[in-house]
């Protein structure tokens, strides 16, 4: 089911406004818990690194971060 | 406040042995360095193998202090047949219920899974000094003979060449030098002979700080495992509660980063902050204070834990995060893996390759300790702004979104079994669909005698045969010795028989420190003679 271009205009509105709403500190922890629902809701791994690896596609690594995994 | 003890320490004398211009007079053939869990278990498997061994400990008691806490059902399956188990478990703790709470709201009820057919608890808490001491009386009670253990006896200096390590030992009595063909390092996070020997850390060290504070309190709360992140008590951290016998309680928080350590772990600032959280619990018992101290946690191993006639195991191999107990179980199961191959190996009834699986063994198993001990670190305390939004994301929606509760799940250790282990022989596993494959660990149940089977693995190999054939104990003659395996009989149709996926004919073949070497639908004598003598000439990698 594929959103229509209205529907997700009406979403990318809505988001905004009541993430605007909550003030300006609010909206990463927001953030931060949407993309934990819509991990569940996509529920497929591979479609959800893809949106990963677009999201971080301009954002390169800066920090050096050892993952002992 | 005063600081009160729970436990009744024996104070053992150094014991000089005969020596000749400061040299002792006898060889060794084992020198255990560190006579703390590790190496005291590392005696006694040795000695159940008939080696014997010499300790060294710097100590002239067990350990004092808050250590290890927690033991697996895996550690206390190695250590029912060593004669240790039944003493942790008159004194241990079992639990199977944890509670993690955010802020004031509960997020997570873990119940621990049991295994209705093992004979141990999956977790039990219990006071790394209370190990230590069954571990010394299994030793005292069936191998006086065949272990020599030197109280306060630290050793200064280690020369290791290709026919064994020369030792110099520092008593109050005085010095003197040692001789052993094997050296085992059981020495800890700061091992003397993993610099002796030029062995490198590898890993990660973590920033954080944490305090443990052990306190004694009469309360009738249940045992488990209590987790806060960002309570009234300590904001901004976490803090874990764990319940012992003796009316020990052992809280365990982290420091915040704008905390100074050493202004934290003050009594005074220590105290404080447990009395607020009590208070915030609503837990009104009356309370002592018992030992207070600091760490910091690491994910660090060696690369190799064998070099030569020099062997690493515990702490001095390698340390993970304490969260998920896989410091002193994985300690243990280093003894389990390494007493019968170096025994073997000693009395030459096995080539180099055995004890060279060692580490690849072992090794193998502390990538996926850290693997999964990090990641619990990594949640508990996050290591970077990123790791702290999305963990606080995950607490956030855990209340109405149990499907995310399994993020906050603590990772509880389990055994790690050896897939790719090079001593494995994998013939008719295509014909097998449970049970444990080779390179794993046994899974326990009853025999048809009604007996555990954790009961009968090693010293030797274990031939878990079900409904026949009638074996009788063998003593195989291989190109390189002799080595013995012994048969345990299991039904097909009971419990044990549908856990192992068997038939009338299923063989099953224990190595001495119960992981499996082969399987068969139907196997000879022969069949057993032959895996064993591959697994004991496993060639050099």
């Amino acid at each position: 089911m594929m959103l229509t271009p209205q529907q997700l205009d009406d979403l990318y509105t809505d988001l905004c406004y009541r993430m605007a709403r909550a003030g300006e500190s609010a909206a990463t922890p927001i953030l931060a818990r949407l993309t934990l629902l819509l991990m569940h809701e996509v529920d497929d791994a591979e479609q959800i690194r893809k949106a990963m690896d677009e999201a971080l596609r301009e954002f390169p690594a800066v920090v050096t971060l050892e993952s002992p995994h | 406040m005063d600081f009160v003890s729970y436990f009744n320490y024996q104070t053992h004398e150094t014991v000089m042995p005969a020596t000749q211009d400061g040299r002792e007079l006898r060889r060794h053939a084992v020198a255990i360095v560190g006579g703390g869990p590790v190496g005291l278990a590392l005696a006694l498997a040795l000695a159940r193998q008939g080696v014997r061994s010499v300790v060294f400990e710097a100590d002239n008691s067990v350990c004092t202090g808050s250590r290890a806490g927690c033991l697996t059902s895996r550690t206390l399956e190695i250590l029912e047949p060593l004669g240790a188990a039944a003493s942790v478990m008159r004194q241990g703790l079992p639990w199977s219920e944890g509670w993690s709470y955010h802020r004031r709201e509960e997020v997570l009820h873990l119940e621990v899974g049991q295994d209705p057919l093992a004979t141990f608890p999956r977790l039990v808490n219990i006071q790394q000094c209370y190990i230590e001491q069954y571990l010394l009386d299994a030793i005292y009670a069936q191998y006086a003979d065949c272990v020599d253990i030197r109280w306060q006896s630290r050793v200064e200096t280690v020369h290791s060449s290709d026919d064994g390590s020369q030792l110099e030992i520092a008593t109050p009595k005085g010095r003197y030098n040692v001789t052993a063909d094997w050296l085992v390092a059981a020495d800890g996070a700061h091992s003397l002979v993993r610099k002796a020997v030029g062995a490198r850390f590898v890993g990660t060290r973590y920033d954080g700080a944490y305090i443990i504070a052990d306190i004694k309190m009469a309360s009738d709360l249940p045992p488990g495992r209590r987790a806060w992140f960002d309570p009234p008590s300590n904001p901004g951290a976490t803090l874990l509660l764990h319940k012992h016998r003796d009316d020990l309680w052992r809280f365990d928080y982290q420091l915040r980063e704008d905390e100074d350590p050493d202004e934290a772990v003050k009594p005074e600032n220590v105290l404080e902050r447990v009395s607020s959280h009590l208070a915030f619990m609503g837990e009104t018992a009356p309370w002592q204070p018992v030992w207070i101290s600091l760490y910091r946690a690491s994910c660090l191993t060696l690369e190799n834990y064998r070099y030569g006639r020099v062997l690493m195991a515990g702490d001095a191999a390698h340390l993970v995060p304490i969260f998920g107990v896989r410091g002193l179980n994985s300690g243990l199961e280093d003894v389990n893996n390494l007493a019968w191959k170096l025994a073997y190996t000693l009395r030459g009834w096995a080539q180099s390759g055995l004890l060279d699986s060692y580490t690849h063994e072992r090794l193998f198993a502390t990538r996926e300790n850290m693997r999964h001990a990090s990641k619990s670190a990594e949640f508990m305390a996050p290591p970077a702004p990123a790791f702290a939004l999305m963990r606080s994301a995950v607490l956030g929606i855990a209340g109405r979104n149990p499907w995310i509760r399994s993020l906050i799940d603590p990772r509880q250790s389990t055994t790690v079994g050896y897939p790719d282990s090079a001593l494995n022989q994998s013939l008719d596993e295509a014909q097998f669909v449970a049970g444990p494959a080779p390179g794993f660990a046994f899974l326990d149940g009853p025999l048809a005698d009604g007996s555990p089977l954790c009961r009968h693995i090693g010293p030797d190999f274990t031939a878990l045969v079900f409904d026949g054939p009638q074996f009788e104990a063998q003593y195989s003659s291989g190109a390189h010795g002799t080595v013995r395996w012994r048969v345990v009989a299991a039904k097909a149709d009971g419990p044990l028989g549908r856990r192992y996926d068997a038939r009338p004919g299923t063989v099953y073949l224990f190595r001495p420190d119960g992981n499996l070497l082969a399987r068969w639908r139907s196997a000879y004598a022969q069949t057993l003679n032959t895996a064993i003598d591959r697994c004991c000439n496993a060639l050099q990698e």
